[in-house]
């Protein structure tokens, strides 16, 4: 007997909360809902990836300022990505985002941190989630 | 068209490992390693949650420092978490954020996981505030 593919266009199951009404959904939204590329990494010291999904490669491009690059490329660079960094400063807030010198390609995004005075940082934590089409 | 009613999917090679054809029927992605594992929605200002997923219970810390308590464990601490705050008139033109706190004393945990909401006027006088809108989103492998 073969196993290993199954092919259908719509999942239905009762949902999360037990309420015993049951949900469908598109397969669409099970592919194109589901994040492409995510990680955790610790930037302090040897910045180090502790965890990742989609992930080949990590550049640790100086203080506060790195490059993701993922295995399998999305396919165009209209993708959403979303940041959280950890911060160890109680006087100021952290921000992480995109580079806008550095436009996303479908392989790769680079990031900054910094506080918002300006200071750019290593965090402990900077995960990132990519959600959008693979190519 | 065709319809799979189920309640568990389960990978027949491995049991924790799906792979999901794509729109330009040739990529795959891994489904259980894709999944969002929580995602959270709260107003921090009454302490009630709006909506959420795998998030059993919210424990207010203090001002603008809250913990989401998994339904079901993260597998490590290694998750990777995303969060946001919704802009208030008490922001103004400021900034304002929801970050996880570096401090251990903050931490995450494979059971909870606590980030905080803040603004700021000017340079250095960040002040943790309860917003109304509050979200979260982590990505990472369950227990």
């Amino acid at each position: 007997m073969a196993f290993g593919n199954l092919k259908f266009d719509t999942l239905t199951t009762s949902d999360s909360k037990n309420t015993s009404t049951e949900k469908s959904v598109d397969t669409s939204y099970i592919y194109n809902g589901i994040p492409k590329a995510w990680n955790n990494i610790n930037m302090t010291g040897t910045a180090a990836v502790r965890d990742s999904f989609n992930l080949s490669g990590f550049t640790d491009n100086g203080t506060g300022d790195f490059t993701v690059t993922v295995v399998s490329a999305m396919s165009d660079i209209n993708y959403a990505h979303l940041e959280g960094a950890g911060q160890a400063n109680t006087s100021q807030i952290a921000v992480m985002q995109q580079r806008n010198d550095h436009a996303p390609t479908t392989t790769s995004i680079r990031y900054q941190i910094c506080y918002d005075d300006g200071d750019i940082y290593d965090a402990i934590f900077a995960s990132i989630s990519i959600i959008g089409e693979s190519a | 068209m065709s319809t799979v009613i189920v309640n568990t999917l389960t990978g027949t090679t491995t049991a924790g490992s799906i792979s999901v054809t794509g729109e330009g029927n040739s990529t795959t992605t891994n489904l259980q390693q894709g999944l969002a594992k929580l995602w959270s929605v709260w107003d921090s200002g009454s302490g009630s949650s709006k909506d959420s997923f795998n998030s059993a219970s919210l424990t207010d810390n203090a001002t603008g420092r809250w913990t989401n308590n998994f339904t079901n464990n993260m597998g490590n601490v290694n998750y990777a978490v995303t969060a946001s705050a919704a802009y208030s008139s008490q922001s103004g033109g400021n900034i304002s954020a929801s970050v996880e706190h570096d401090s251990s004393d903050y931490g995450r945990t494979a059971s909870a996981v606590t980030t905080e909401t803040a603004y700021d006027s000017s340079s250095a006088d960040r002040t943790l505030y309860d917003y109304t809108d509050v979200t979260i989103q982590v990505d990472g492998d369950l227990a």
